[in-house]
């Protein structure tokens, strides 16, 4: 099923993770395709093979086999360095435990995936105050992130994950990894929100995981796995 | 999550473990080093103290020779032997043609004490006496006479002129084996046959030798319980010996064995406490690690007690059980440590200087580690863990008091803030040494305050050292944010703002890790630079002493051998080595008529001695001030150069005119001179050796009273050769022996040396040997020995420290990393941020090192002791760059290692792994503390 318009597009992926002499078939011939823009919610019991799929897509792990194209590029078969070039240019994650990093301010958080990313000063300052803007943090921008809740630390999170040197040839990939899952119901939806919303104004492409039906519902696709396989596709 | 952070967890046990572990190991190990080198090195004093011949012990008593029986039948005696004394005296003709008479003790001869204990004996010629008119005597006694086998004395029985007098035949010279005459009281000059002893003076006692193998320098005290266990059983033999009633025995016990055991022991006791004394530094050191070690346990059990505590575990249970382990851990630790402390121990043993080897030592030497080490050791080992957690448990729960009450204690606690402990440690520590320093030789002149501010220089700088300690840790906090603004135009911006805030933000491990690498490297420095040091002190200090490379003292040498000042001054020249040599002649004069105020005229031809001379500073007399008074005084005769004392007290300054007193035959004669230079030190060559002793004159201060004259104008007035000190001071060729070369003279005159026991002949002193005998003593090579085991054990403290610092960042270091990979961070980027702490933090600590060390240096070389004797300079600094630089290098290869090991890391890292666990720190349960 191969199509060069979707952005990223999995095709028959297997993940086994081998622990001594116990093999773990994580992932069993999985596919999946993507337009730009779209957003989708991946859901399904724990252990069930969605964080090893978001892993695989954002190019942090390797399959054992099949292929995961992004923008048409096989990135199973990059080296590291060109890894590291789709990881930077192309990919955000935004994860359960907010992983923000400590020493740094939540300006300089969001700041850096644009360092690394090698964009000029001006710029950058402009996007992170546009970006902190948006998640309503400018208040908060020199405070480090044990000087924030939950809630804030995530917005912080997203921000960051929105945080990329732009012009390239398609827009971010956001990965998003139970996103909520460590927050309480309502700050929940209000943080499952931001993430839509901006994602989608920045013109960015949504895969979330997700155990809540209701964050399931009000995406535009609902995958749903279970024993290492999509079982339902709504 | 996922089955994997269990296995993860287990991991990060074994890992916490393994680190505390290591740092646990280090007090039991440095303890045993210690301890097990001091017994290692002690043995030969053990055999020297407890070798003492074939009797272990006299027993003495009215009626003594009738418990024989029951003495031999107690467990441990061995061999028995009855030995009989009386008084006598002995006259003989001495070498000079007077007679001469010895009263002593006289015992018999005796054919069963022969056959038990003859080994007691020594006979140097002749026989042992077989009938009524013969007599042996001891060596020592004919030494003193020209008596020889088969001349004649008059031997007396019991007190002079009470006792029968008897002419009798000498048969035999005899004398004690080694120490085996130690043991019994009194002194034996002769041996007679059994009815030649005074009747009325005859006593009996008993020799018995016991068990040794029994007693052994590795159980000491049980050694001591055995042979008086022996002794108090022999005592018992006295029916009426109640010690609980007060009743003593009729028999006494002189129990050599026992005592030479003694002395062994006072002896390892004292060597043993003044190393660990010594052992200061890295003793807090060791703490500092243990201090990193407990708190890193606490912080990683921190996330798994809280869970614990969320369950309803109680919160001193869960502390409880972090302890335990760590008690566990510690007992473990205890034996490894052993081990690693005794492999340490041989370091020492074969190290005859600081790092200086001689490898065969390693085997060759005795071994030893005695109960006491074992014991002390684990309770280092136990203990000083224990003492830490204690410590831990102090501060953490002031701190815990102190945030949450508002109670009197919260109000202290606040106060004591307030004060700033570090900041008044500091300044006050300061101002002590500084002060110290300041006053210089004053506090040297009596010896108790000597002591005591020997004390407060070698225990202020690790006062200091913690008060800067804690100072450098709040800098490094508040410090961090600033510093890394600065540098992003250096390190760029990631390396900068992530790098050294994570410095900042892991300060409270970051800080004590770089003052155990500060400590260590300044201890190691300290070491090498007071090891490099001694030598130079001790030859400037003998340089100045003599008054040049070697000092011949004519006057004794001319009383010795029959040679006579003049000739031997000229064989003195014709030696190759010879470069240049003075002839100085001391004599004492008084400075003011009123009271006595003696000072050493020392007379010299000036342009001679300028060759030969070195001042205090150590510096040949031609390179220093003094050459050009010298020069001076050469001109005109009438000047004299004066110690800076003699100036200041009464008042004299250059150009001023000097009179000297004395009374010779009640004539009181004055000798003018013109004050042409003032020094602060001038030596009168006088001593033979630097040492002095402790209540000796020379603790005024050598060099002072002293006056410089020329030789050819004093020589009007005084009669050198009747009335004064006539030295020869020489200086020989540098690459030369001095020893050799004054040994060379003395042999050329004539001079017969005592076998090269030169320190108790004053007649000669040469610099090389005086630095030899220095640096042979027992308490130099065990210093030097046990700085070099010290700087080995903190070496390994290093790596303690820097491994609970990687364990304590590799959490939130991994997922740094991790979470940097996934932005799209290249690996150059990632080895650079962290390159970058290490780098700041490494340069952070050599600034704080070019601060600490040199006060540590000085502080320790301060309080030295080289010498009785107060010198202008009491310790020549010299440093031996290379060994400084080669530590230096050593510490920051280790530290790169630790970079390499990073990056390796960093490549390594599982990022799918790394990123999804649940990090303690970015989670709902807290970061570290
Ligand atoms: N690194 C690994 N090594 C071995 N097995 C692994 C590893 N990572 C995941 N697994 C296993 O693969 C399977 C799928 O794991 P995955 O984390 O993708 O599930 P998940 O759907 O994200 O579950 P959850 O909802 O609990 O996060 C599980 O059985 C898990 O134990
Ligand atoms: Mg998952």
């Amino acid at each position: 099923m191969l199509n060069d318009d979707y952005l990223i597009s999995v095709d028959n992926v297997s993940r086994i993770y081998r622990v001594g002499e116990v093999s773990v078939e994580a992932l069993r011939g999985v596919s999946l395709d993507v337009t730009e823009g779209e957003a989708i919610a991946i859901m399904g019991p724990s252990g069930s093979g969605k964080t090893t799929l978001l892993n695989l897509i954002g190019a942090l792990d390797r399959p054992t086999s099949g292929s995961v194209r992004i923008d048409g590029m096989d990135i199973t078969k990059m080296d590291e360095k060109d890894l590291t070039a789709v990881r930077r240019d192309k990919i955000s994650f935004v994860f359960q435990f907010f992983n923000l990093l400590p020493v740094l301010s939540a300006y300089e958080n969001v700041e850096l995936p644009l360092l690394i990313g090698g964009i000029e000063e001006n710029a950058r300052k402009e996007r992170v105050d546009h970006l902190l803007e948006l998640v309503g943090l400018t208040e908060r921008a020199e405070h480090r992130p044990d000087e924030l809740s939950g809630g804030e630390q995530q917005r912080v999170a997203i921000a960051r994950a929105l945080a990329k040197p732009k012009g390239q040839a398609s827009s971010v990939i956001v990965l998003a990894d139970e996103p909520t899952g460590d927050l309480d119901t309502r700050t929940g939806e209000e943080i499952m929100q931001v993430l839509r919303e901006l994602t989608h104004t920045e013109g960015g492409t949504l895969i979330v995981v997700t155990h809540d039906p209701e964050v399931g519902q009000q995406m535009e696709k609902l995958y749903t796995m279970r024993d290492g396989t999509i079982v339902n596709v709504s | 999550m996922t089955a994997l952070q269990v296995g993860y967890e287990t991991f990060g046990g074994s890992r916490r473990k393994a680190v505390t572990l290591i740092c646990l190991m280090l007090s039991s190990s440095l303890a045993a080093a210690i301890t097990v080198y001091v017994d290692s090195y002690s043995m030969h004093k053990w055999d020297e103290l407890v070798e003492i011949g074939p009797v272990a012990m006299e027993i003495g008593g009215a009626g003594v020779e009738h418990i024989a029986d029951g003495v031999a039948e107690i467990d441990g005696v061995t061999d028995i032997a009855i030995f009989a004394a009386a008084e006598g005296s002995v006259t003989a003709i001495g070498t000079g043609g007077q007679p001469i008479t010895w009263s002593a003790s006289v015992f018999r001869y005796d054919q069963t004490l022969m056959t038990h204990f003859g080994n007691v004996f020594v006979l140097n010629k002749g026989a042992f006496p077989s009938a009524t008119d013969e007599i042996a005597l001891s060596a020592e006694i004919a030494q003193e006479t020209d008596i020889d086998i088969g001349d004649l004395v008059n031997y007396t029985r019991g007190e002079p002129g009470i006792g029968g007098s008897y002419v009798m035949t000498v048969v035999g010279l005899w004398e004690f084996s080694g120490n085996s005459g130690s043991f019994h009281y009194g002194w034996q000059i002769a041996m007679v046959t059994g009815s030649m002893l005074d009747p009325r003076t005859d006593d009996s006692y008993l020799w018995i030798d016991v068990d040794r193998s029994r007693v052994s320098a590795f159980n000491v005290q049980g050694s001591l319980d055995y042979l008086l266990q022996i002794e108090e059983s022999i005592r018992e033999l006295d029916p009426t010996y109640d010690p609980d009633r007060d009743t003593g025995s009729r028999y006494w016990v002189n129990d050599g064995l026992r005592s030479g055991i003694t002395n062994y022991a006072s002896w390892q006791q004292g060597k043993r406490v003044a190393q660990l004394f010594r052992a200061g530094g890295p003793i807090l050191l060791v703490v500092l690690t243990l201090f990193l070690a407990v708190r890193h346990n606490m912080n990683e059990r921190r996330y798994e007690s809280n869970i614990l505590i969320s369950r309803g575990a109680d919160e001193n249970k869960v502390r409880n059980m972090v302890y335990k382990e760590i008690m566990i851990l510690a007992a473990l630790s205890t034996i490894v440590g052993l081990g690693l402390g005794a492999l340490l121990s041989r370091v020492g043993v074969m190290s005859s200087d600081y790092f200086v080897f001689r490898w065969e030592l390693f085997v060759n030497e005795p071994f030893l580690i005695s109960i006491e080490s074992l014991a002390l050791s684990a309770v280092a080992g136990i203990l000083v863990p224990f003492g830490a957690i204690l410590a831990y448990d102090y501060v953490y729960r002031i701190r815990q008091t102190a945030e949450e009450s508002t109670g009197k204690l919260a109000k202290l606690t606040r106060l004591l803030g307030f004060v700033k402990w570090d900041v008044l440690l500091v300044s006050l520590t300061g101002i002590a040494l500084i002060a110290m320093l300041a006053t210089g030789t004053a506090l040297q002149l009596n010896p108790l305050l000597r002591f005591f501010s020997n004390m407060i220089l070698s225990l202020a700088p690790f006062a200091l050292f913690l008060g800067m300690a804690s100072l450098f840790i709040k800098a490094l906090r508040a410090g961090a944010n600033r510093i890394s603004n600065r540098m992003e135009g250096i390190f760029g911006s990631i390396p900068s703002s992530v790098g050294i805030r994570r410095i900042g933000r892991a300060a409270s491990s970051a800080g004590p890790v770089a003052m155990v690498l500060v400590l260590t490297i300044s201890l190691a420095w300290s070491s090498a630079v007071i090891g490099d040091s001694l030598p130079l002190t001790k030859m400037n200090q003998a340089r100045f002493t003599f008054g040049g490379d070697i000092r011949f003292d004519l006057d004794a040498l001319n009383s010795f051998a029959d040679a006579n000042a003049t000739e031997f001054v000229q064989n003195c020249t014709l030696h190759e080595a010879y470069v240049a040599g003075a002839e100085l002649s001391i004599t004492e004069r008084m400075l003011s008529t009123g009271y006595y105020d003696a000072a050493d005229l020392v007379a010299m031809d000036p342009s001679d001695y300028l060759a030969v001379g070195y001042d205090y500073t150590g510096q040949p007399l031609n390179e220093s001030p003094l050459s050009s008074m010298l020069m001076e005084l050469e001109t005109s005769p009438m000047g004299a150069i004066i110690s800076q004392d003699i100036a200041e007290e009464y008042e004299l300054s250059v150009g001023d005119s000097l009179r000297s007193y004395g009374t010779e035959g009640g004539n009181v004669s004055v000798f003018t001179f013109t004050i042409i230079g003032i020094y602060e030190a001038l030596t009168n060559a006088l001593l033979s050796d630097t040492s002095g002793n402790i209540w000796g004159y020379y603790g005024a201060g050598f060099g002072l009273r002293t006056v410089w004259v020329n030789r050819g104008y004093l020589s009007q007035f005084v009669n050198f050769t009747t009335e004064s000190r006539n030295m020869y001071a020489m200086r020989v060729a540098d690459s030369s022996n001095t020893t050799e070369v004054a040994l060379d003279i003395l042999e050329a005159a004539g001079y017969q040396s005592t076998d090269g026991d030169d320190s108790a002949n004053n007649d000669y002193a040469d610099v090389d040997s005086e630095v030899r005998s220095y640096i042979g003593t027992t308490d130099y090579t065990m210093d030097r020995a046990v700085d070099t085991m010290l700087t080995i054990a903190t070496t390994l403290v290093i790596f303690g420290a820097i491994s609970v610092y990687a364990a304590e960042g590799l959490n939130s270091r991994r997922r740094e990393i991790a979470l940097m990979r996934a932005m799209g961070a290249g690996k150059r980027l990632i080895v650079k941020t962290q390159a970058t702490e290490l780098l700041v933090l490494t340069l952070s600590s050599i600034m704080l090192l070019l601060v600490f060390a040199p006060l540590l240096i000085v502080t320790t070389g301060l309080s030295q002791q080289t010498s009785y004797i107060i010198y202008p300079i009491r310790f020549f600094f010299s440093v031996p760059y290379g060994t400084l630089s080669l530590v230096l290098g050593f510490f920051l290869v280790s530290v790169t290692l630790f970079v390499v090991a990073v990056s390796s890391l960093a490549t390594r890292i599982q990022l799918s792994q790394s990123l999804n666990a649940s990090w303690s720190e970015g989670g709902p349960m807290g970061g570290d503390g």
